[in-house]
């Protein structure tokens, strides 16, 4: 998985190319936690080119969805496909999200 | 069936994704990620918990296509059934929510069967996958 960031005023976009599973999704906890904790950006999640998310990477979106909501911010994620949407319908975490 | 045996490691959860894969070029593209997702959840499952981390300890992946799509986990680990952990409250607020347990609810729901079997000293799972569902 390639992770691709995008420093705006108030926003970073984070594009994502490939599987969110076991192995990429600490990669991921590694590059979203410093923007979090930081607290001066939202947080937009291009899903456009991911495959699919397992359990370790809804682990890491409800980490940094609670990390930028506790931030007074915002975790948004955009162009998920169907199969990434089943998961958050299965997971209950649909209507958690901020999905456009 | 083919088989893969590899050391059971996060790290080689792609070698593992890549071997089912070759066999599931004749599925849609949604019951692919189902069944990718399907083999990260358990591999990476005895890879965290069948074994004393120090010490490790290998994995079988055994794949079969027919009418259906069978995949086989087994490893010589700690006996551990998945299948007997509770399902998680899918319906809690996110300030009360976690992952715990979402991974094996998540194959359940996904694929079309979950079978355990503790056969000597090995745990045995399986998961089966009917083509066109």
């Amino acid at each position: 998985m390639t992770i691709e960031k995008t420093f705006k005023a108030e926003e970073v976009i984070v594009k994502l190319d490939g599987r969110l599973e076991s192995n990429t999704s600490s990669k991921l906890q590694e590059e979203l936690s410093p923007i979090w904790e930081e607290g001066k950006y939202d947080i937009l999640l291009d899903f456009e080119e991911l495959r699919y998310v397992s359990s370790a990477g809804l682990r890491v979106l409800l980490n940094t969805h609670k990390g930028c909501k506790a931030k007074g911010k915002v975790m948004t994620i955009k162009g998920a496909n169907a199969s990434i949407r089943e998961v958050f319908d299965l997971s209950g975490l649909s209507g958690v999200f901020a999905i456009v | 069936m083919n088989e893969l045996i590899i050391e059971a490691k996060i790290e080689n959860i792609d070698k593992v994704l890549s071997f089912v894969s070759e066999h599931l070029d004749d599925c849609s593209f949604g019951i692919q990620n189902q069944i990718e997702i399907a083999v990260d959840e358990l591999f990476s499952n005895i890879a965290r918990y069948a074994y004393n981390p120090t010490t490790g300890g290998g994995a079988a992946v055994r794949v079969a296509v027919n009418e259906a799509v069978t995949i086989e986990f087994e490893d010589s680990g700690v006996e551990y059934n998945p299948l007997l952990k509770e399902d998680p409250d899918v319906t809690l607020s996110d300030d009360e929510r976690g992952i715990g347990g979402l991974g094996i609810f998540m194959v359940k729901n996904m694929m079309d069967s979950v079978e355990y079997r503790r056969e000597g000293h090995k745990n045995i799972l399986t998961i089966k996958k009917n083509l066109g569902s």
